[in-house]
């Protein structure tokens, strides 16, 4: 099935099944009405999220900045500089979580993605404002990774990793993962995008192909990105599942964003017929499954470590579940578990669209959580010979807020204006009229 | 199945049903469309190969599996949290590798699993019930014709336990549906 009329209505009836078959979400509309937004969609809201975003970014940082050098104001400094770090980390999830699900759709050839697809590929178009926004943690350095330091005495746990922590090594490779996400982003976003223009359908296979090496470019890259980004933090600790921790919450907050996304533009009275309610039965399928995925590993994460008992594994979870954060605790293991589960075992709550966008807002909260989690606790650590004993109480202070919320919005702004550069949907897939009459027959 | 009326043929034997055959799975497809709006209960349609839509088309419903899979799930995975909790914390608590016998984390795999075998027999069990497994013999096999859908016929075959079912009147219908042969089927 080659070069297919983009703005034909009858689209539905070229399915090699007869007309009955492909009826059944009635006439579909191709018109530029239904499949883009104009340019100046949404300019007042972007420009608003992206000063909004910026200004709680300056906040924060301004907080960082002009925090006296005594004790307490290195800790009220350290405290706004996490607090952005979970931020930052949380939108360069967001986007490496978009670029994995791209790159997944079309690894297996899934048909029925041709009509969401697009907005993955936004997603994953924002990783490089993510790893921008790394920049002030480059800066403030000695203040975010204390062991940065040469002088700094980190007993023989530290000593052994100087090597790989040595800064400059640090440094040149989160610049080479945040190079090869927005290479890999680009490729896959430019060879899509083309295809709307020119209809080559050859764009696709070449897609295709990309995504298969690009996947394994993009497992080892996250993996290490979660070692230096998260787990190198408090250098004390190392887990080998902790890269495939980070992929599964991020790739959980990909289909989420991708849910939202869609619903949004649906609800603007767009994507008609387009993006149907089994796009949104399968994209539920996927945000269980990811959502069961994320359980599977944390769970597993935390069970070997509790099981083995050795001390330098343990004091990572003994520091998170106390002092208050044993609540933030037992909400990841129920929000961002079991209720969610529970409620997605439902075909009518998976096919309905106010619900599962509910949920995958949900869903992007508990990750925002879950980053805050594994991320704030470390800056009130106090240590005893090298080992970190108390993670201190959370003290949430107006800078987790705007930490966190910064980077976030600037995110939403960077997404409104990726969804108006293309059109919404890859008009000239050659899978566009599989994608069209996707059902799922149960 | 009230008032079953019992056909024979003139040799004596018992009416099962008559059997249309079908040139293509479109044909097919508005067949069963036809058949399924005149209310027929007791049929069933016969392919090579599985038919997208064609369920619609036959204007079945989905059944309470899913229902019972997941219920049947959740209540073994609750039963073997229990029984483990129970043995371990409560019938004969015994501290090995330090850890306290109320730990509810060394019960999560074995929970697990148990939750998900049960789901997987559950399934097959529900679905061997809901289709009436094993079922050893029908009178379809004994059509030579029939014996062509699992190569390149389609049939749709409408018992004589339905209570629309009249012989001649079922096979007109079919006919009139796009049959290009229609056979009876006897017990």
């Amino acid at each position: 099935m080659t070069a297919l009329p983009a703005d034909s209505a009858g689209i539905a009836s070229t399915s090699s099944l007869g007309q009955s078959f492909a009826s059944h979400h009635g006439p579909i509309d191709l018109s530029e009405r239904n499949v883009t937004v104009p340019k100046n969609w949404a300019t007042g809201p972007m420009l608003l999220l992206a000063v909004l975003g910026l200004l709680c970014i300056g906040a924060t940082l301004g907080a960082a900045v002009t925090a006296g050098a005594d004790e307490a104001g290195s800790k009220a400094a350290k405290h706004a500089l996490y607090a952005y770090h979970v931020g930052v980390m949380s939108i360069i999830t967001f986007s490496v979580g978009g670029l994995g699900l791209t790159m997944i759709l079309r690894a297996v050839r899934a048909g029925w993605s041709a009509t969401i697809r697009r907005q993955a590929e936004n997603v994953a178009m924002l990783i490089p404002l993510g790893v921008l926004l790394l920049i002030p943690q480059a800066i403030f350095a000695a203040q975010v990774w204390k062991w940065i330091d040469p002088a700094y005495e980190g007993g023989y746990l530290l000593d052994a990793k100087r090597w790989w922590l040595a800064p400059g090594f640090l440094g040149v490779r989160i610049v080479f993962y945040g190079v090869m996400w927005t290479l890999l982003a680009y490729g896959q976003y430019r060879m899509s995008t083309r295809q709307d223009r020119e209809g080559d359908v050859q764009l696709t296979n070449k897609a295709q192909f990309w995504a298969q090496p690009g996947l394994l470019a993009f497992a080892l890259t996250s993996s290490f990105a979660a070692f230096d980004l998260i787990m190198a933090l408090d250098y004390h600790w190392f887990s080998t599942m902790f890269g495939v921790y980070f992929f599964a919450g991020a790739i959980l907050s990909g289909v989420a964003l991708v849910i939202l996304i869609t619903t949004v533009l649906r609800m603007s009275g767009r994507l008609r017929g387009v993006v149907t309610r089994e796009h949104n039965h399968d994209l539920g399928k996927l945000l269980i499954a990811f959502t069961i995925f994320w359980a599977y590993i944390s769970f597993s994460q935390y069970f070997l470590i509790w099981y083995a008992n050795i001390p330098e594994a343990t004091a990572w979870f003994l520091v998170r579940k106390e002092n208050g954060w044993e609540h933030l605790f037992l909400l990841l293991c129920l929000g961002h578990f079991v209720l969610p589960f529970l409620l997605l075992l439902f075909r009518g709550i998976k096919k309905s669209l106010p619900l599962l966008a509910i949920l995958a807002f949900w869903q992007l909260v508990m990750h925002l959580c879950d980053m805050f989690w594994q991320i704030r606790p470390v800056a009130f650590m106090s240590y005893d010979a090298g080992n970190p004993v108390v993670a201190g109480k959370v003290g949430l202070g107006w800078v987790d807020f705007t930490g966190v919320l910064g980077p976030v919005l600037l995110f939403t702004a960077g997404l409104i204006f990726m969804i108006r550069r293309s059109p919404l949907i890859a008009t000239k897939d050659p899978r566009l009229v599989e994608a069209l009459n996707h059902k799922n027959y149960v | 199945m009230s008032s079953k009326r019992i056909y024979k043929t003139e040799a004596g034997a018992t009416v099962h049903g008559v059997m249309a055959e079908f040139a293509n799975p479109g044909d097919l497809y508005h067949a069963a469309e036809i058949v399924r709006d005149a209310g027929v209960r007791d049929w069933d349609v016969y392919s090579p190969f599985p038919i997208h839509g064609i369920e619609e088309a036959m204007g079945l419903k989905a059944n309470r599996l899913p229902l019972i899979v997941g219920v049947v799930g959740l209540t073994m995975a609750c039963v073997g949290f229990g029984f483990q909790y129970y043995v371990r914390a409560v019938e004969y608590p015994i501290v090995h590798q330090g850890k306290p016998p109320d730990s509810w984390q060394v019960l999560v795999p074995v929970t697990f699993e148990l939750g998900v075998l049960f789901t997987a027999f559950t399934c097959i069990l529900g679905m061997f019930i809901f289709n009436r497994l094993p079922m050893w013999h029908h009178p379809l096999l004994k059509k030579e014709r029939f014996l062509r859908t699992s190569d390149d016929r389609f049939i749709i075959a409408v018992e004589a336990s339905d209570p629309k079912f009249v012989p001649q009147e079922t096979r007109e219908m079919l006919l009139k549906a796009g049959a290009t042969r229609v056979e009876l089927v006897e017990e």
